[in-house]
């Protein structure tokens, strides 16, 4: 019985090994700018969403505060991410510079504590035409092996 | 007609007290990242519980023992000594994931922030077990519970694509992010499979005072008592396929989630998604505490029963209570609740051959079960979960690695 | 014909049908001729721990004077204290509240949960 265990274990740590070592093989700087646009496209979705909620009283205030952070630091980190890709491309040079700009829009909570209604409709604009930006960045990275 | 009120209770508290965090938070993600794809595994899932729940209750009806009960006397201390622990341990992780659950589920509600809540729903859930009987615990929380589907009734207000969502139910293969798909497959199954959930209902059984004329109660209340609570992981998956997968939004945190029935229901949507995490989760932190504590009862034949006062169940309390104050103390320490509780059902993958395989051996008992033991069709069922158990156990910790 | 299976790890209930623990040991009595003759039935976690080993054991020697509310390391039931063997339980003629059996029962009782209010004390 203790046998058979170690023997799975052994073939799982193995197994483990492997597709590690075949997945961090696999990630080239396209694939890995394509995950860190596609990842930063879905934050200001999410961010765009609850927007849209919070302007039609369907969710609080303190919600749209916590998500608002949330999303931010999902986009620095996306930001910082896109710091480790090779600088010699200009599309590179375009999603870094359109990372960072959407991590600063996001961070919406002063204007929410504020209350600053116009001020948050305004970066409501500012987070789709970035949403819009980027999903063009994306289209033009090309994931051939 | 007891009888039948026995299954209609037992079908609400299964419906009621099925779903839980691991369930919302595996089921959600599916149906961001993949659509319909990975309806199939919780149609797998399912089937398998319905099977060990099955077996589980017809068990205790005919012996009169809980599985923990039983895997001692049968098997041996040696033998039980293992899956013990790991059951302990499966189930104070949970413990504290559903508890995460709660207190997520409240600071959507007021605002107030996560941790501030750990301590105070902590007591409330020992209350709630010090102080009242097993009926009232088991009822009333599944019958609350049943809010839950609004998650079914949500998906069904998107429209989905029948032809599509019925190709869901059959496997197939991802065009992206292959890894994070069969780590998503192990884990859906893993979160409908949880150790707790078939223990609990042996030991619910036992409590119940269900006997061998209950066998076909037993049948009924796992077939569609399970059935039924597996809907609501599946319109939670075809809800988030609805609303996040056209967005490529990826529910990365439990704050994404919140936001999936907000466009079914315009007013109530955020406050019935908190409501029903957080009456999910109260249900099962309940009954994985009650499941521990049954559980290490039975394992060195203490008295056991929650209806008990706790002055005559001094040991059995206390195993509870420090249950909860475990549950308490993970949940302090900072970690994310959603990666804590893809962890927790990745383990409970992991472990399904450790904590079933056992049981399972005594299900072929003629000896015990004389003429309710398992004919050839449930053992072929049982082979097979037998085998896939190892084979999700083998895969689901590098897949934990690697896809998550 | 009584084996071995029959008493390991069963359930013990006392004269008044409370539980009383699990069998964790049996002491054999070997004889010349004859199967051997059941001397004790054995309670506690030490004597658990040497089914895994003397190292396992002599580690939970340790564990018990360090920790244990018990007076000894294993409580010991004659086999005469038996009353009846049972399909699922055994039935002792003893009373689990008065005996070893009940040693961290009665502990817990005192000084955990009887200090916890609404824990049913009369």
């Amino acid at each position: 019985m203790r046998a058979q265990s170690s023997r799975v274990l052994a073939r799982s740590v193995l197994v483990a090994g492997s597709l590690a070592l075949a997945t961090s093989c696999r990630s080239s700087p396209a694939q890995h700018l394509a995950e860190t646009l596609d990842e930063a496209a879905g934050q200001l979705a999410v961010l765009d969403m609850g927007l849209a909620a919070w302007f039609g009283n369907r969710v609080p205030t303190a919600f749209l505060e916590r998500l608002a952070d949330e999303t931010t630091s999902k986009l620095e980190q996306a930001a910082s991410s896109a710091t480790a890709l090779p600088s010699d491309s200009a599309l590179s040079d375009s999603a870094r510079r359109t990372l960072a700009h959407a991590a600063t829009a996001a961070s919406l909570a002063p204007l929410v504590r504020s209350a600053d209604t116009s001020g948050i409709r305004a970066r409501a604009a500012q987070l789709s035409a970035l949403r819009f930006t980027i999903g063009a960045l994306r289209s033009r990275v090309s994931l051939e092996p | 007609m007891k009888k039948a009120l026995q299954l209609a209770l037992g079908i609400v508290t299964s419906v009621g007290g099925f779903f839980d965090i691991g369930n919302l938070v595996t089921a959600a993600q599916a149906g961001a990242r993949f659509r319909f794809q990975l309806l199939w595994a919780l149609l797998l899932g399912t089937f398998l519980v319905i099977f060990l729940v099955e077996m589980a209750g017809r068990f205790a009806a005919v012996t009169g023992k809980a599985i923990p009960e039983a895997v001692r006397e049968h098997l041996g201390f040696r033998v039980w000594l293992g899956p013990f622990v790991v059951l302990v341990l499966l189930h104070v992780l949970t413990i504290a994931v559903e508890l995460g659950g709660i207190c997520f589920a409240l600071q959507l509600l007021s605002g107030v922030h996560f941790a501030l809540w750990v301590v105070p729903v902590g007591v409330l859930v020992w209350l709630m077990i010090w102080r009242t009987t097993f009926d009232a615990v088991e009822y009333s929380v599944a019958i609350i519970g049943m809010i839950t589907l609004a998650f079914v009734v949500g998906a069904m207000r998107h429209h989905p694509p029948a032809g599509e969502v019925m190709a869901g139910l059959l496997p197939s293969r991802p065009d992206h992010d292959t890894a994070n798909y069969w780590f998503l497959a192990v884990s859906i199954v893993g979160a409908l499979i949880a150790p707790y959930l078939f223990y609990f209902y042996s030991s619910g059984a036992i409590e119940d005072e269900w006997d061998r004329t209950y066998v076909w109660v037993n049948r009924g209340v796992a077939v569609i008592g399970m059935g039924f609570g597996a809907a609501i992981s599946a319109g939670l998956l075809v809800a988030a396929a609805m609303v996040f997968a056209p967005l490529g939004i990826r529910v990365e945190s439990l704050n994404e989630a919140a936001l999936v029935l907000t466009n079914a229901f315009p007013f109530w949507g955020f406050a019935l998604f908190a409501v029903s995490l957080g009456v999910a989760c109260l249900g099962a932190m309940l009954e994985v505490t009650l499941s521990l504590a049954y559980t290490t009862a039975q394992t060195f034949g203490w008295r056991w029963g929650e209806s008990e006062a706790p002055h005559r169940n001094a040991r059995f309390a206390t195993v509870y209570t420090l249950a909860i104050v475990a549950g308490c103390a993970i949940m302090l320490t900072g970690l994310d609740p959603m990666k804590l509780t893809m962890v927790t059902m990745a383990l409970n993958a992991a472990m399904l051959p450790v904590v079933a395989i056992p049981f399972l051996l005594l299900m072929n008992n003629g000896h015990l079960l004389r003429e309710h033991a398992n004919g050839v069709l449930s053992n072929v069922v049982v082979g097979i979960t037998v085998l896939l158990s190892i084979v999700l156990s083998v895969v689901s910790i590098p897949l934990l690695v690697v896809g998550s | 014909m009584l084996l071995i299976r029959d008493l390991l790890d069963r359930q013990l209930i006392d004269r008044d049908g409370e539980p009383m623990g699990r069998v964790d040991a049996v002491v054999l009595e070997p004889r010349e001729g004859a199967p051997p003759r059941v001397v004790e039935m054995q309670l506690g976690f030490v004597p658990l721990a040497r089914r895994f080993g003397p190292r396992v054991a002599s580690w939970a020697e340790r564990l018990h004077r360090r920790w244990s509310v018990r007076r000894s390391a294993r409580y010991s039931i004659p086999w005469s204290d038996v009353l009846e063997v049972h399909e699922h339980h055994i039935q002792v003629r003893l009373s689990a509240a008065e005996s070893p059996a009940h040693d961290w029962e009665r502990w817990l009782r005192r000084h955990v949960i009887g200090r916890l209010p609404g824990s049913g004390k009369a």
